[in-house]
């Protein structure tokens, strides 16, 4: 019994070392981490106050994860820990993590072009298939939205560079363009300058480029006209919106007509009653056309 | 603020004592002031209704108030300013300067009210005009934002009405190729020159020289002197942006 009881007080000084040795070593990577994140702050501060949000985000990152490897190799050696049997297990392991993450890798590795291409920064509006919003943060798997009703939206870096990707915010101006129809025998020349009229008077709308009156396509019942005028980039909504509302008020309300969809309607036994058709060929009267919502005789 | 001559009218700073609201005129705008209590009301109206760009307010006139740490004293002073970005004038009629022809045209644009309380306080900083926003550039990827605005460009100083509320900007133009050079439409660089004033009260900036020398936007644009007709011409205030050297180049695209 006595023998065993320097074995068994070497054993609880050996113990006793190791767990020292060990709440050292998680302490160094507490107060390590706690450094990165503090210089991190500072140097995306500072980055910030002179470039982009996009350049501030990248510049914390990139310190604060620096920093935690710094802080995870001291407290690993420390602990005793040679980092060259982890690395030697971990190549053991590559293999199987290997297939298992592909799809993180490509996000990674998409990410990085990302990054180097800037098809879009922090703070750019962007339209990804039928998502569009506010970019947030552009990290190292994905890229995440503010869609303007409010949801949180996380893309996968992977699917941005496959993507086409629309950047609504890039360029300062943007042209608004607004599908019209006026009606047959209505005056193109007149409904024209009506519409530079009301764009003229519109705050919203750019004198330069000027606006434009297309005619698009001859349509069943009307012809088509492309209205295109050019606004701000923060005032598109704004423009779109009004031109809209004085395109209703002050010409479709005015001289001209909306145009309605117009059927006409011939029977099998003849020439409609009052018709000077000759042949059931002839194009009838007026009197014999019939609008959607009326009945047929 | 630079002033240190007399102002003409309307420029000259307001004593509001004893009055419930004080009304001025700076050519189309209409300012109605009230205070008290440490407070601004200050409402403005433009004649012909105009308003600038963004949502469409609820209300018709533009009305702002401020509040402020000292009482109110009862006076007011108003600084002419130019506006705070480039006016693009174009023509009313398409004109073109003749080879080897060096001309000098009037241009006149819009000028800013810059409201301040008699301690120097700022108010309030509005144009006498509201013009409309413009794109100015070679395409629409690049370019900045203007004003726009209508110009008569006239030879003659005599033919240019003077009103207190715009100044005249001579534009210098030297074409000195071989064909007529047309000039559809002329970007002052507003906020990067100074405002004076005349002994007669008219209100000038410094001349504009571009000189054109062929095709594919060769032009050289330089800011000037206060021109000679500007008779005992003194500054009474400063450029929003001071021009530096990378100016003088971007000046080259003035002339569209």
């Amino acid at each position: 019994m006595t023998s065993f009881q320097p074995v068994f007080a070497a054993m609880t000084v050996e113990l006793s070392d190791n767990v020292i040795r060990a709440l050292w070593a998680f302490g160094i990577l507490v107060v390590g981490t706690m450094l990165g994140r503090i210089l991190a702050g500072a140097v995306g501060r500072v980055v910030g106050a002179r470039g982009s949000r996009q350049s501030a985000m990248v510049s914390r990152r990139l310190t604060f994860y620096g920093f935690l490897l710094v802080s995870l190799a001291a407290s690993l050696r420390y602990a005793g820990v040679d980092p060259g049997v982890l690395l030697g297990t971990a190549g053991i392991l590559t293999v199987a993590i290997g297939f298992a993450s592909q799809t993180s890798a490509s996000n990674l590795i998409s990410g990085i072009f990302l990054l180097f291409e800037r098809p879009f920064v922090v703070g750019d509006v962007i339209t990804v298939g039928t998502t569009t919003g506010e970019v947030l943060a552009v990290d190292m798997l994905s890229v995440k939205l503010r869609t303007f009703d409010n949801l949180y939206v996380r893309v996968p870096n992977e699917t941005l560079l496959k993507s086409q990707i629309a950047n609504i915010s890039h360029f300062p101006i943007r042209r608004v363009d607004v599908m019209l129809a006026v009606g047959y025998g209505e005056d193109m020349s007149e409904f024209r300058d009506a519409l530079f009229a009301v764009a003229a008077d519109n705050p919203n709308v750019l004198d330069e480029p000027t606006p434009m009156a297309i005619v698009d396509e001859f349509r069943e019942s009307a012809v088509a006209v492309k209205f295109s005028a050019w606004a701000a980039r923060e005032n598109y909504l704004d423009a779109k919106s009004s031109l809209l509302e004085d395109i209703q008020s002050r010409i479709y309300d005015g001289r001209f007509r909306s145009p309605y969809p117009v059927r006409v309607m011939v029977s099998g036994d003849g020439p409609p009653r009052g018709s000077t058709a000759e042949s059931p060929d002839e194009s009838p009267t007026v009197s014999d056309v019939s609008r959607p919502g009326e009945r047929d005789r | 603020m630079t002033v240190s001559i007399r102002l003409p009218a309307p420029w000259e700073p307001a004593d509001l004592s004893g009055l419930d609201e004080f009304v001025r005129d700076f050519g189309p705008l209409s300012l109605s002031v009230r205070h008290g209590d440490g407070q601004w009301w200050i409402k403005r109206r433009h004649e012909g209704g105009g308003r600038p760009s963004g949502p469409r307010p609820d209300q018709d006139d533009d009305f702002v108030r401020l509040v402020s740490d000292e009482a109110t004293t009862p006076a007011l002073v108003f600084e002419p300013l130019l506006a705070d970005r480039p006016i693009v004038a174009r023509p009313e009629v398409p004109l073109g300067v003749v080879p080897g022809a060096r001309v000098k045209l009037r241009v006149s644009t819009p000028l800013w009210v810059h409201v301040l309380t008699a301690s120097g306080r700022h108010l309030v900083d509005m144009p006498t005009t509201v013009l409309k926003d413009t794109w100015f550039g070679p395409n629409t990827r690049v370019g900045e934002l203007c004003y726009a605005a209508r110009t008569s460009a006239r030879v003659h100083l005599g033919e240019i009405a003077r009103t207190p509320a715009r100044a005249v900007t001579v534009v210098e133009i030297v074409n000195r190729t071989d064909e007529p050079f047309p000039v559809t439409r002329v970007k002052i660089p507003a906020k990067h020159l100074d405002l004076y004033v005349d002994r007669r009260g008219t209100f000038f900036t410094p001349s504009i020289r571009i000189v054109h020398e062929g095709s594919g936007d060769k032009e050289t644009a330089s800011i000037d002197v206060v021109p000679p007709e500007a008779d005992g011409a003194v500054r009474v205030s400063e450029a929003r942006e001071p021009a530096d050297r990378g100016l003088f180049r971007s000046l080259g695209g003035l002339l569209g």
